[in-house]
């Protein structure tokens, strides 16, 4: 942030921005009326209460974790005497379960231990081949929709509203007894892939409303050049949505790698670091204790968390607000 | 989240491609058309319409004692039974479901809504806030409970400053534990996950009032607690009865909060959690069946069902000529 200013203006140092942008802030402030800044101030200390109480359990969590445990249940309060930052390594190397995987099957093994570091790996492949098959599948199916009128395309978008809002309560045991028990396609990350390809979902509604604003100009004038459909999507339409796709594929990472239903009930043998938390989270014994399990709670958000801040900004542009903008 | 999609519903778009063109030149089109919906709209019979389709028949079906499958009305039997049977936790789900929906109606709406409105206004530090606020959607749920969890557990820090204000706590027991206090700990918890997709599309949509009017009102000596309630609240409307559809959509389905913070205290149950632990139980080899949840989901879908859409209808009659 700080560093962009920077090198807009590079004749100014940090602090001569900085001071100056206090200043503006000070007469921004002082043009608001006295109403104003006391309903502003208000809002301000509510704001910082509920931010302090999101940040608060972090840090506690974070600072408890390099405690031993007998220090954890003797004073959960108080710093760290010595920071146990062997419960980290050691939080790397819990044993989450027995399965047998593909690798198992192929090797001819009957099975091995996972431990936590690979349920992060399983985090990563998963996450990135979900988001990417949505993506891959929504892409497409929302342009065509927003850009060809032919017989069936409003009722497919309707068909796709009403989707989202039919309560169906029941539908996880009949999910279950298709996709486990008659197809016997889940634990397999070959053959779950069609599940995964969805196309009527929320990122479908995102590229809706995205193709939907660009002008059709473009694409008519690729025609008379006499280019087909399917270059126009790629070459001309999709290059043009970009920066709300890579808004999605953040934004949708981030809920895949916090699912654990998922994992917990289609892919049991490929544990996820959110499925091991849930495991591990009523098995101190096998965690060695609350604070290694809270290293545990700490290594797993430190990819999504790392994710975000460096494309907040990007989020932020594209997505709260460009990606939403008709 | 497919708030964007209703109000984009309510607005007319533009319609872009032209209609004159040659018989060849349209048959390209529908060629292109339906080489791209082919895949996604098989996916879609696949994996939505046979599973949700075969959910209403399963909720007619039963496993006899030599594992054949007959048709049969029991499941909805049993469900009639379970209700009159408190140890059974059903009431307790309904009854849990529709506190859940008032509260989040009344306090987590109006809570959300207010935060946004104090970055939209950019209070102080807005920036920083923006990023903290994200917190809850990145962290995912597992961590959130469990960050929860261990603050409400014995010796916690929110159970301790809830003992020392003198709140009556077993802290024998603990409150997530304690029957009289585990549902309202998964009030609490959702109360403090307010924010997420919600606020993102809160912030979204007053982004994209046009500052005239902002500056018009405040001409005509409006102040901030009246711009937000005579001005914002009415312009992001439709965004808020969509997200008050959704909400209720999504009812009788959540099950989150209670699988990860109460999931063995039937008091604290709810209707999603209800029928989903049961179908987990099945999946464990814990016994149990897939066709008495699913009778159970399709009772509620078809209570829902009608109250989504009736009030879909309702609210956007209201919503009408909200244009800006």
């Amino acid at each position: 942030m700080a560093g962009q200013n920077l090198a807009l203006n590079h004749r100014q140092s940090f602090g001569e921005k900085l001071s100056f942008k206090a200043e503006m802030a000070r007469r921004h402030w002082a043009r608001r009326g006295k109403n104003e800044q006391i309903a502003l101030l208000i809002t301000f200390v509510i704001l910082l209460i509920y931010a302090l109480s999101l940040l608060y359990p972090l840090f506690w969590v974070a600072y408890n974790s390099l405690k031993t445990s007998r220090q954890f249940n003797n004073d959960q309060f108080g710093w760290p005497s010595s920071p146990q930052w062997s419960n980290y390594s050691a939080a790397w190397n819990i044993e989450v379960g027995y399965k047998k995987t593909i690798l198992d099957q192929i090797i001819g093994r009957s099975g091995h231990k996972v431990y936590l570091w690979e349920t992060f790996i399983n985090s990563v492949w998963m996450t990135l081949l979900r988001v990417s098959l949505e993506l891959l599948f929504a892409a497409p199916t929302a342009y065509v929709i927003a850009k060809y009128h032919f017989k069936g395309s409003s009722f497919i978008y309707s068909l796709a509203v009403f989707i989202q809002i039919i309560p169906l309560v029941g539908s996880l045991p009949a999910n279950y007894q298709w996709i486990v028990g008659t197809l016997g396609i889940a634990d397999n990350p070959f053959t779950i892939i069609p599940v995964w390809c969805v196309s009527f979902g929320f990122s479908f509604f995102i590229l809706y409303s995205a193709f939907k604003s660009l002008p059709w100009a473009y694409a008519e004038s690729g025609l008379i050049e006499g280019a087909n459909h399917l270059q126009i999507f790629l070459k001309i339409m999709l290059p043009q949505v970009l920066p709300v796709l890579s808004a999605l594929f953040v934004v949708n990472s981030i809920a895949v790698w916090g699912d654990y239903m998922t994992p917990y009930l289609f892919m049991k043998d490929y544990p996820t670091m959110s499925l091991a938390i849930y495991s591990l989270q009523e098995d101190s014994e096998r965690t060695g204790g609350v604070p290694m399990f809270f290293s545990v709670i700490v290594l797993s958000i430190i990819p999504t968390l790392t994710v975000f801040l460096l494309s907040q900004k990007t989020i932020m542009s594209n997505y709260a607000a460009g990606g939403l903008k008709e | 989240m497919t708030a964007i999609a209703l109000q984009e519903k309510q607005k007319t778009a533009p319609r872009s491609p032209k209609k004159k063109r040659g018989l060849s030149r349209r048959g390209h089109e529908i060629l292109f058309v339906c080489l791209v919906l082919f895949l996604p709209l098989l996916q879609f019979v696949l994996f939505w319409l046979v599973p949700n389709f075969d959910s209403i028949i399963m909720g007619f079906q039963k496993l006899d004692g030599e594992g054949n499958l007959y048709f049969t009305a029991q499941n909805f039997v049993d469900f009639w039974k379970n209700l009159q049977d408190i140890e059974s936790g059903l009431t307790y789900a309904i009854v849990n479901t529709l506190i859940f929906f008032v509260v989040t109606t009344l306090f987590n709406t109006p809570f959300v809504l207010f935060l946004s409105y104090g970055l939209y206004k950019k209070v102080p530090g807005y920036k920083i806030f923006r990023v903290i606020f994200y917190i809850p959607a990145i962290l995912g749920g597992t961590v959130t409970a469990n960050l929860f969890r261990y603050m409400v557990n014995t010796g916690g820090p929110l159970e301790t400053l809830l003992v020392k204000m003198g709140l009556p706590v077993n802290t024998q027991i603990g409150l997530l534990s304690d029957p009289k206090t585990a549902f309202l700990m998964v009030l609490l918890y959702s109360l403090w996950m307010a924010v997420g997709s919600n606020f993102i599309l809160f912030t979204g949509a007053m982004q994209r009032i046009p500052n005239e009017i902002m500056e018009a009102s405040e001409v005509d000596g409006a102040g901030f607690w009246r711009q937000f309630v005579q001005v914002v609240i009415p312009l992001i409307w439709p965004t808020i009865t969509t997200l008050f559809v959704f909400g209720l959509a999504g009812l009788f389905c959540s099950y989150g909060a209670v699988m990860l913070l109460t999931p063995r205290v039937k008091e604290a149950t709810m209707v999603g959690w209800y029928i989903n632990s049961l179908t987990i139980d099945t999946a464990n080899g814990g016994g149990g069946n897939l066709y008495y949840p699913a009778a159970v989901g399709l009772v509620f879908t078809l209570i829902g069902l009608p109250i989504v859409l009736l009030s879909k209808r309702f609210l956007e009659h209201f919503s009408k000529g909200v244009e800006y």
